[in-house]
């Protein structure tokens, strides 16, 4: 039987985890019709596109369905799919303490570590759930079209969205707990985000970028080397490991702050200054 | 032990209130009386928040099985941050809290399962129907919720089962919070304010349940700042004020040095020392046809004196809980100011 805790996780994501599956799958749904006419209309003309705008974006051959996917979808996914995980997870244990939720549930005779696990649990549930649906359309996108398409790289790239997304779902919970805060913490994982997008595709060009790689967050989703590449799975390991420590941290933590008694809050919470249990 | 223990009681019931609300005896009533018998106690508890702010000073206080035990200090004095403590909501900077002898950090899970809370803030789930969150908070509880017994007190109180809660009233999100602190029939009920903002039939609804689980054998421990509501229902009332507790009495004694305000304006000229000769009256304000007057205790005399002239008016206000505190212990010894 579900753990009441996880299902109530479960519960309180489902209109994000449709919406979010369902308007990311529909981009994609849409993507992929436009395929065939693009291929054949514009296909010799991105070959003379310059290869350093090639490269920025990591595009592979767009006379392949994954080299155009990897550019026209993969190339922003995983940072899209980025926003849902910052979202839910700094909303996680602090936007329930934020809205005073999180009083009446320790009440209950409930750990905290049990509580955090569930809650943590749901996050890559949700990931998981909102990748599945996007693949979904994918693949009914599929049945309107007769192009080819190599399917183990193409599932290995949607497949490497889900730990990546978790990993920064479980990087929010921590920074919200470490920061006591959901604003700062999203927009601190937000901005990492960006600036390491913009970093690792620059690296694509720059030499000198490139030995920093491991550095940039974004490096660590290797859905497109999946596509039009090798994967290195040093940098998957690394994301996995990068999940578990903020898994274990994040329940630490938790388990040691003093849980603030606070007036219910939308995000992001305006008010300055940092309040206190009383 | 526990025989020893009501006999010495019963001889510091002899002393005065006074004598037997101070913190030494409070230290030998715990110790005493012996933790069998305790529903909450705590040690030297204290709380220091990170900006420095001393929000719990080192409190000592035992709350016995079986009793209603109201805890009453103005806003800020440090009753939530009691409460958070004895639920580990928050971690103490000092002392120890116990609830039924359990440490309430290290066997929280197990002092929790035999709590029922109402926080002072209450926060449910907005989108939630109030039988989704019966059920959500009953899985909770792994089977201890009698489901009979759920479904007659959400009768008799009249809760909303149906409607989200971010559509309820205040009042009907304070029933379903009651009937979620209720619902396991916990051995000790732990509720922050539970009256505020509540409309008077509901407050007297809240009253008769709480009396009803302190009959059935629960222990009651609420905060509130509201005096005549402590009076109603406890058998007795520590006062805390920035951070300390001052005072533990049983309620009776209150009763007898309940503090009043008058006001009584006559038809015609009274003599300026009318009452001037009453006991535990205070002259506040007075013409030759109207007296405000603050008054310690038994009414009755003074009711007697004005009797004897003809009453124009007569207004009777309840002093703010400050005031009346600071009138119980004016003179005596402790400090009115920080």
């Amino acid at each position: 039987m579900i753990d009441p805790l996880l299902r109530k996780s479960l519960t309180d994501l489902r209109v994000q985890m449709v919406g979010w599956g369902l308007g990311v799958g529909g981009l994609l749904f849409l993507t992929v019709l436009l395929y065939p006419s693009i291929s054949s209309a514009y296909g010799d003309v991105w070959e003379q596109f310059p290869k350093e705008w090639m490269a920025f974006f990591g595009a592979g051959s767009l006379n392949t369905l994954e080299g155009y996917l990897n550019m026209e979808f993969f190339s922003y996914a995983p940072l899209a799919l980025s926003v849902f995980a910052i979202l839910a997870g700094t909303a996680a244990l602090m936007g329930e303490e934020g809205q005073g939720t999180l009083d009446l549930l320790l009440a209950q005779p409930v750990g905290r570590a049990r509580l955090a696990l569930m809650k943590l649990l749901g996050l890559a549930l949700a990931n998981g759930v909102i990748v599945a649906i996007i693949l979904a359309l994918f693949w009914a996108a599929m049945l309107f079209t007769d192009a080819e398409v190599a399917a183990g790289r193409i599932l290995m790239a949607f497949a490497l969205l889900w730990p990546f997304e978790t990993a920064v779902a479980f990087i929010s919970v921590l920074l919200s707990l470490a920061l006591s805060g959901r604003l700062f913490a999203g927009s601190l994982v937000a901005i990492i985000l960006t600036a390491s997008y913009i970093l690792d595709s620059l690296a694509n060009l720059i030499s000198g970028l490139e030995p920093l790689r491991p550095l940039y967050p974004t490096a660590y989703y290797q859905g497109s080397r999946a596509l039009v590449g090798d994967i290195s799975w040093g940098y998957t390991a690394g994301m996995l490991g990068a999940m578990g420590v903020a898994l274990a941290l994040s329940i630490l933590l938790f388990q040691r702050r003093d849980i603030g008694v606070r007036a219910a809050l939308p995000f992001p919470r305006l008010r300055k200054g940092k309040r206190e249990a009383v | 032990m526990g025989d020893i223990g009501q006999q010495e009681e019963g001889q510091l019931r002899g002393r005065s209130p006074l004598q037997q609300s101070s913190i030494e005896d409070r230290c030998i009533i715990s110790i005493v009386v012996g933790t069998d018998s305790l529903a909450i106690e705590t040690r030297g508890l204290t709380k220091r928040y990170p900006s420095g702010v001393l929000a719990l000073n080192s409190l000592t206080m035992t709350v016995r099985k079986g009793e209603i035990f109201g805890f009453l200090g103005p806003n800020g004095a440090g009753k939530t941050t009691t409460i958070r403590l004895l639920l580990d909501l928050i971690r103490p900077t000092g002392g120890q809290a116990l609830v039924f002898g359990l440490d309430c950090q290290r066997r929280s899970q197990e002092v929790r399962e035999r709590v029922g809370y109402l926080p002072g803030e209450l926060n449910l789930y907005q989108n939630t129907h109030g039988r989704r969150l019966l059920e959500m908070f009953g899985s909770l509880r792994q089977g201890q919720v009698p489901w009979d017994y759920v479904h007659g007190l959400c009768q008799r109180l009249k809760v909303d089962l149906e409607t989200p809660v971010g559509h309820m009233s205040h009042g009907n999100r304070q029933k379903v919070g009651l009937t979620l602190a209720l619902m396991a029939r916990p051995d000790l009920l732990i509720l922050d304010e539970p009256t505020t903002g509540l409309d008077p039939l509901v407050q007297r609804q809240v009253m008769e349940v709480l009396r009803e689980a302190s009959a059935q054998g629960a222990t009651v421990f609420f905060s509130s700042h509201v005096l005549p509501e402590v009076e109603q229902i406890c058998d007795r009332v520590g006062f805390i004020r920035q951070g300390r507790l001052i005072a533990v009495e049983e309620v009776t004694s209150l009763h007898r040095r309940r503090l009043q305000r008058l006001t009584i304006s006559f038809a015609t000229t009274i003599p300026a020392d009318a009452f001037a000769s009453l006991p535990g009256v205070r002259l506040l304000q007075g013409t030759d046809r109207m007296v405000q007057l603050e008054v310690t205790g038994d009414i009755d005399p003074v009711v007697k004196v004005a009797a004897r002239y003809p009453i124009a008016s007569l207004d009777t206000e309840r002093p703010t809980l400050e005031e009346e505190f600071l009138a119980y212990y004016r003179g005596e010894g402790l400090e009115a100011r920080p």
